[in-house]
């Protein structure tokens, strides 16, 4: 079953996409942007596809992007182009997700098109005169099938944050170009699967993807391991090998931890990327290989360059001005919700897991598969063929407060504990009163990450980062506002919209709420809009 | 509004509607299918900001923004099959029709969406 939901300003749409296609949840319709933004936000990442309509004929103050004292031309014109005007606010913070507009490509003035619709991959067009039941239908599971496809290519949440869409924009460009390309963040931030599940894919290459962990060869092995050897090259070698190269040949080579690269084998990988061949060790044929290097790394490499522990002429070459810093889970905080969801479902698909749900709704006598995430203190309305993982307040926070030293990795994996546990527990029960209803506790959650709170060394800089755009004409009082007002935000989601928190991190007195939530208001922060984006 | 726009706003919102639901009704259709998706279609062909307007109510809001190509084919044939549902119009909202009649009224709404669907084309190629 996938979620549709359908903006439009008539009702017909939605009630005939109901009629076609009775197993799929059909929202909407919503007849404005205001009303799609308030759906879009409820349904998150649940959400599978849009169709949009082009022309809405709503009243003057319910559009999007009418210019003040418009006249009655301008007025028609912004309703003609109503759907145009709403795919662009929506791309805002749904670069990926699938949009059907509901009218011919005909119909669309084109150089407004262009622009509106450059997330072209995600965009696509019910033709209005040619489309039937059957054509809409096609398409529309065409569509579904396709993104819940890219969904399985691999365990990668983008999120929806300006800085890892702008991440995954730059990746996609330097994958289909030949240099290499250095991925740097803190262990844990999916620096590998990146490499194997977004950029090899999107290599448009037919090789193999092979992945090498520096970190636990050998330094003596590394040129043998990276290049291949022949034999009697070195002890115990007893025949000629292709080396990790030779192997990724028109494909992708990934070498992680590669600021544990030996001298030698610096120098060697240096005349393989200046002469795109390889000379085994042992051996003078050089080999002609055409391979797309990643190379990974949690070191400062500038840094190891200007101590001399890495060749300056290597790092240039290895592309080192589309480096992709890929952030610490701790500066992803808007997107926990929406990660908790994506996880739960990963780790729902596993084996185990999958066993376990499977006996829960056996003994329970439950239909369908459909897990949603609900971030709400009370159990929602039961609805036919889902189970709602309950996600409280305080669990919520729990997962807000810890540091994730482990980030995405230990982020997965508390979510399968969690589910594995929660589980485990629930089918030896012998009544369920809600069984549509599964409680993640914050109990267990708290128990869970207690054994890695504390416990991990803090990442350089750890602490509430904050930014702020500096204008030659700024007054101080103007910049001062801007930090206090960035370093409340950043705090309000780190104690989970807890003002007693706020206090006591701020005050030293969590009784201080009244306080904080004053200068919360003085500073013209929305309480409700934050906590909107909380989930 | 040029004559393009009119004659684009009159396809979008007579020529699309008038033929919606017909077009997703399954193959073999019942009467009672076919009746339906008819009186939707042109008794209630679009929901304006402030009414539900019918294919013959909309035309005769549409047409004027038109009447510099009144002598125009396409015009014409939708004058003439908009003209032919509004003598439908009782027995349409009643429901007492006949397949013969239903098939012929929907023969109307197909001619009113090709003709504007054609009129935009040809104005279009200048």
């Amino acid at each position: 079953m996938a979620h549709i939901l359908v903006i439009d300003d008539q009702d017909r749409s939605a009630r005939l996409v109901r009629r076609v296609l009775p197993e799929h949840d059909i929202h909407g319709p919503c007849r404005s942007w205001g009303e799609a933004k308030r759906m879009l936000r409820r349904l998150g990442r649940r959400l599978d596809l849009v169709l949009l309509d082009v022309n809405f004929d709503i009243e003057a103050e319910d559009l999007l992007g009418l210019p003040a004292n418009a006249d009655e031309a301008a007025l028609e014109g912004c309703r003609r182009t109503q759907g145009l005007l709403i795919l662009r606010e929506l791309r805002q913070g749904h670069p990926d997700l699938p949009v059907v507009l509901m009218t011919a490509l005909d119909d669309l003035p084109l150089e407004r098109a262009a622009e509106e619709l450059s997330a072209q991959e995600y965009t696509y067009f019910l033709d209005d005169e040619g489309a039937d039941a059957s054509s809409l239908r096609a398409q529309i599971e065409g569509i579904v099938r396709s993104r819940r496809g890219q969904e399985r290519e691999g365990p990668i949440y983008w999120g929806s944050g300006m800085e890892m869409r702008r991440i995954r924009s730059q990746l996609m460009t330097l994958a289909r170009g030949r240099l290499p390309i250095i991925l740097g963040g803190p262990t844990g931030t999916g620096k590998s699967l990146i490499a194997r599940h977004f950029v090899h894919p999107r290599s448009q290459r037919k090789g193999r993807f092979v992945a090498v962990d520096l970190s636990t060869i050998s330094r003596e092995l590394m040129g043998a391991h990276l290049f291949g050897s022949t034999r009697g090259s070195y002890t115990g070698s007893v025949s000629d090998r292709k080396g990790a190269f030779e192997e990724a040949d028109g494909g992708t080579l990934f070498l992680d931890e590669i600021g544990n690269l030996s001298d030698e084998a610096q120098k060697m990988l240096l005349t393989v990327l200046q002469e795109g061949a390889v000379t085994r060790v042992g051996d003078v044929r050089e080999r002609k290989v055409d391979v797309k290097l990643v190379v990974a790394t949690n070191e400062d490499l500038p840094e190891m360059v200007r101590a001399g522990r890495f060749r300056a002429d290597l790092y240039m070459r290895l592309n080192p001005a589309c480096t992709v810093e890929l952030p610490s889970l701790k500066e992803r905080q808007l997107d926990l919700p929406t990660l908790v969801e994506f996880c739960c479902e990963r780790a729902l698909a596993g084996p185990y897991l999958a066993e376990l749900l499977a006996q829960y709704q056996a003994a329970n006598g439950l239909g369908g598969s459909v897990l949603e995430v609900v971030a709400a203190a009370r159990a929602p309305e039961p609805k036919d063929g889902v189970i709602h993982l309950l996600l409280p307040a305080k669990t919520a926070s729990a997962l807000n407060k810890h540091p994730w030293p482990g980030n995405l990795r230990e982020f997965a994996m508390t979510v399968e504990n969690t589910l594995v546990f929660t589980f485990a527990e629930l089918v030896q029960l012998d009544r369920v009163e809600r069984p549509d209803v599964v409680q993640l506790r914050p109990k267990l959650v708290q128990d869970l990450l207690r054994h890695t709170q504390g416990q991990l060394p803090q990442p350089k800089g750890e602490g509430l980062r904050i930014e702020v755009a500096l204008r030659s004409q700024d007054t101080l009082n103007k910049v001062a506002t801007e930090v206090e007002r960035q370093y409340f935000t950043a705090l309000f989601v780190a104690q989970a919209g807890d003002f007693g928190e706020m206090a006591r991190v701020l005050m030293g007195d969590p009784d201080s709420a009244r306080k904080v939530q004053l200068r919360f208001n003085q500073l013209g922060l929305k309480v409700r809009e934050l906590r909107q984006r909380l989930g | 509004m040029s004559l393009l726009d009119a004659a684009k706003a009159a396809h979008h919102d007579l020529g699309k509607y008038v033929r919606f639901e017909q077009r997703w009704l399954p193959e073999g259709a019942s009467d009672a299918e076919l009746l339906a998706s008819l009186q939707a279609d042109v008794l209630q062909t679009r929901r304006s900001r402030s009414e539900v307007e019918s294919a013959p109510q909309l035309w005769r809001r549409l047409r004027p923004a038109l009447s510099e190509l009144a002598e125009r084919d396409e015009v014409q044939v939708v004058d003439r099959s908009v003209e032919a549902l509004e003598a439908q119009l009782p027995a349409l909202e009643r429901g007492s029709l006949s397949r013969p009649q239903l098939d012929q009224i929907s023969q109307a709404c197909g001619a009113i969406s090709s003709a504007l669907s054609q009129l935009v084309t040809s104005l279009k190629e200048g």
